[in-house]
């Protein structure tokens, strides 16, 4: 298997001080894990999503997006390869976490639009990725020809400032965002829109190359033994002043770095 | 066991006691079968007796009633190694197959000791454990320490109390303190206090019976450990000393609120809510009168008569006065399961073919017919009589002006008057004709009965689509259609779980690997037993509780904890070897069953109120087309009529 690797990463989902200061939960969910596929290569499936600030049960909502679609995406992976995935395959899934979602939101009196959420995901293979996205967050991607981070999806913003697209609405596959990429993607980093400030430079419209080029080398130098220190101090770092003084909302950071062989 | 020549002891009325099978050990002791009484055992003590607790020891013997070593572990004789001889230890009740009361509040420990135990029994076991302290309290006995470990659980929902060698006796004169205390049990009033220089009343015990209802009754929830709104750190202790109850009405004036995915006070009656503020009151603290045993008993008996149960998951019973089921938004939210009841047959009635055919037998109301016109009208219209009359008199009027027009002009001519003077004349009679013998048509009501008709007739035209049309049925149908596709794919989807479970064995293996180390019995750094409480109210229990994202939301649990946690979890999953022999574990069958019964409850109660809604659909359409065609038939024949009027007139 020349080409793959071992995947490191570290994940943390982290509330923002502001929702901290109400007392409420953290709405930001994410999902991080490496999996096998029919062929035996191993698949990264990264998830995150972002519940919605005016969402009753909006953390419901983003833990089940987060846990339902990457179990479907396994399951299809049992069978399947990442280039069998396909719009309408992703289509099908939300589809289904809608119905899941539908089916709490009845037993609770309460409806879909009560768990609004934002859904990102990655599913890196080998040869091929998948990424898709329904409202505002990010993907940045390093492939094994450079080092240069570029972003999947420029994040997706509503008309205004604060209005953003959701995975629970009906008509959620017009602004659902879906590319297949067949390239070695090496390195990725996934946040919601609680770092889109610290992570994306908005006047050139590309990533902070700064950002990622000083968070990601201690991830690669990691070893089994030291990761969960690691995870420590991202989990320390989100909560930290100095990501707090940029933004009060929740966030979400997901970083993987694959062991290239070259 | 060193005074004990042979495994015979004797009681001080002489009669011997044969020991058995040594059952336990433990610091002080030994626990041994009395193979002459099965329900008995013999605990004989390591080393020799000091003299203040023989004294102890002699004073709760003479105090044993029927009562009290039913309800508890309670001394019912000594032992002595001869028939004279110095005291070595104690006979009393055999309490087997019960469990410590914590493995039964903690969901996670419920779900493998008391598979079957649903929030009735829990409310039951409450009822018990109050019952066991008004035993103890009427007969003058205070338990003082009060805690998990010491209250033991059966199957029968039977409470018995053990190590009551601990426990505060005053008989006869004679006090006996018990010095020791857990303090996330330990009422606010004794907080950081030395313990062996007080003597505690029953009032102490009832707050350590207040907390142990509620841990019984919100799903192993610490009152205490909750979100503590405020800067700095709030541990536990220090939370029951300065009484700020997390789930109290009024807990946001002390800063607090309670941790995410718990029931509410909302959830239990307000004579049981009540009960609760009131023991964990500021009040109390200072010497008001908390709760008492028989108070418990009393209300928790009345919410015992007052069930509900969930119509979407059977294990699911609550208050009867709640509109939504508690626990479904719980397990929902938190994703971990309260309740579960195995191998509980489902009963259902339902049969999908006659639910289908009953749905296929509901007539189709057809595509939208077409709307009625002017060509469909048979009728014969006859003009209104003032129509008729005014239509008349202006017809007479005109031939009269005519007549005066001829007369003149004829005159004229007859009489061969000057050719001047006969115009004038004539054009004289042509304007008294005019004046007299026209009258303008009057149908401006007609017209405007006619434009209102049209308006009408368009609006109906309007409508008809919509209103007149099958849309809402054909949806329907492709509706219930869906359901019963999924109605009828849900034995394949068990087959798809079944495999599912298979494949993830490894994963589930490990779960259950991890959730064999519960972080109460590990000695993490900074984890003591405060910290152990406040996790255990965010669902935090084993190993395989940690995450970072579970743990980030515990108030409390900054970074550095957090990481110690998860180094601890990283250890023990270090240890995990995979037995590949080890089947699908029969409780993930059962939570999956749940999840499908679940499901297939849905989709019945989808189809049948789906038959109710299709003939509602239909009726609502075939009325609106009977309705509009008359609004149109209406409308067509004020347009008829107004027209034949205005013709007439």
């Amino acid at each position: 298997m020349t080409g793959a690797g071992l995947w490191r990463c570290v994940s943390a989902s982290v509330i923002g001080s502001s929702h901290q200061r109400v007392g409420t939960v953290c709405q930001d969910a994410h999902d991080c894990c490496v999996e096998s596929d029919s062929t035996g290569s191993e698949i990264l499936l990264a998830t995150v999503a972002d519940g919605a600030g005016t969402a009753k049960r909006a953390e419901v909502g983003a833990l089940t997006a987060c846990t339902a679609i990457r179990k479907m995406a396994s399951s299809f992976l049992q069978g399947n390869l990442i280039r069998n995935i396909s719009r309408t395959t992703v289509e099908q899934w939300i589809d289904n976490f809608q119905q899941q979602l539908s089916s709490i939101a009845l037993g609770e009196g309460l409806e879909l639009r009560d768990f609004a959420c934002t859904l990102l995901m990655s599913i890196i293979g080998p040869d091929t990725a998948v990424f898709f996205q329904i409202g505002d967050g990010a993907i940045v991607i390093a492939d094994s020809e450079e080092f240069s981070y570029c972003h999947v999806f420029w994040p997706e913003m509503g008309e205004y400032a604060n209005m953003t697209f959701f995975a629970t609405e009906a008509d959620f596959n017009e602004r659902l965002l879906f590319t297949t990429v067949e390239r070695n993607v090496v390195e990725l980093a996934m946040f919601s829109d609680g770092l889109q400030r610290l992570a994306l430079d908005y006047s050139n419209h590309v990533p902070h190359g700064g950002f990622f080029k000083g968070i990601f080398p201690p991830l690669r130098r990691a070893t089994h033994n030291t990761i969960c220190q690691l995870n420590g101090d991202l989990y320390q770092f989100l909560g930290s002043d100095r990501v707090n003084t940029r933004t009060d909302d929740d966030k979400t950071l997901i970083l993987a770095s694959r062991i290239v062989e070259r | 066991m060193a005074s004990l020549a042979s495994n015979i002891a004797y009681t001080p009325q002489g009669q011997t006691v044969r020991l058995g099978k040594e059952l336990g050990r433990g610091g002080e002791g030994a626990v041994f079968e009395v193979p002459d009484n099965p329900e008995l055992v013999a605990k004989i003590y390591h080393k020799p007796v000091e003299a203040a607790r023989a004294d102890k020891l002699r004073k709760m013997v003479s105090i044993a009633t029927n009562e009290l070593t039913r309800y508890a572990a309670w001394p019912s004789n000594l032992l002595l190694d001869s028939s004279h001889g110095s005291l070595i230890g104690l006979v009393m009740r055999r309490v087997t197959g019960y469990k410590q009361i914590h493995e039964l509040y903690t969901p996670k420990s419920r779900l493998q000791q008391f598979p079957n135990a649903t929030w009735p029994f829990l409310i039951h076991s409450a009822t018990n454990t109050a019952r066991t302290f008004a035993a103890f309290h009427t007969h003058g006995v205070v338990i003082a320490d009060v805690n998990q470990g010491n209250v033991l659980v059966g199957r029968d929902a039977i409470v018995a109390l053990i190590d009551c060698d601990s426990f505060q006796i005053c008989a006869n004169g004679s006090q006996f303190v018990c010095d020791v205390g857990v303090s996330t049990f330990t009422p606010p009033e004794l907080q950081d206090r030395d313990l062996s220089s007080v003597l505690r009343s029953p009032n102490h015990d009832n707050f350590g019976l207040a907390l142990l209802i509620f841990h019984l009754l919100f799903m192993g929830r610490h009152p205490f450990a909750g979100r503590y709104l405020g800067s700095g750190e709030m541990s536990v202790e220090r939370s029951i000393k300065e009484c700020r109850f997390a789930f109290s009405r009024r807990a946001s004036a002390r800063q607090m609120a309670p941790p995410p995915n718990s029931p509410t006070l909302d959830d239990v009656p307000g004579s049981l809510a009540a009960l609760f503020e009131k023991a964990f009151s500021a009040e109390c603290a200072a010497g008001g009168a908390r709760p008492t045993a028989a108070e418990w008993i009393m209300t928790l008996q009345e919410l015992s008569r007052n069930l509900s149960t969930c119509n979407r998951v059977s294990a699911h019973q609550y208050f009867r006065g709640l509109s939504h089921c508690p626990w479904c938004s719980i397990e929902n939210s938190s994703g971990v399961l309260l309740f579960l009841q195995i191998g509980r047959a489902c009963t259902s009635t339902f049969d999908v073919n006659v639910v289908w055919s009953q749905i296929l037998s509901v007539q189709a109301p057809g595509p939208v017919p077409a709307l009625l016109t002017r060509s469909d009208i048979r009728q014969q219209f006859v003009a209104s009589p003032e129509a008729v009359a005014a239509g008349l008199k202006r017809r007479r009027r005109r031939l009269l002006g005519i007549g005066i027009v001829a007369l003149v002009v004829i005159f004229c001519f007859a009489v061969g008057i000057d050719i001047a003077v006969a115009f004038w004349m004539t054009v004289g009679a042509v304007i008294i004709a005019g004046k007299f013998g026209y009258i303008p048509r009057n149908d401006a009501t007609y017209k405007a009965a006619c434009d209102a008709g049209t308006r009408k007739y368009s609006a109906v035209q309007q409508q008809w689509a919509t209103r007149a049309g099958d849309a809402t049925f054909t949806t329907k149908i492709r509706e219930l259609e869906s359901l019963k596709k999924n109605y009828m794919q849900l034995p394949q989807l068990r087959i798809e779980r079944l495999q599912e479970l298979e494949r993830n064995r490894r994963n589930t293996q490990l779960m259950q690997f991890l959730d064999r180390h519960y972080i109460r019995d590990a000695h993490i750094s900074g984890i003591g037993p405060g910290r152990t409480v406040l996790l255990s109210s965010w669902n935090i229990d084993t190993a395989a509780d940690l995450s970072w994202q579970r743990l980030q939301s515990v108030n409390g649990i900054g970074p550095k904890y957090a990481t110690n946690l998860m180094l601890w979890r990283q250890k023990i999953e270090n240890r995990f070897v995979f037995d590949s022999r080890l089947g699908v574990d029969p409780i993930e069958i059962a939570k999956m069953d749940r999840e499908l019964t679940q499901r297939r409850t849905e989709l019945e109660r989808g189809l049948l109120s789906g038959l109710t809604d299709l003939q509602r659909v239909r009726q609502q359409i075939v009325s609106a087309r009977a309705a509009l065609q008359r609004e149109a038939e209406g409308a067509l024949l004020e347009v008829m009529q107004a027209q034949v009027n205005i013709a007439a007139s």
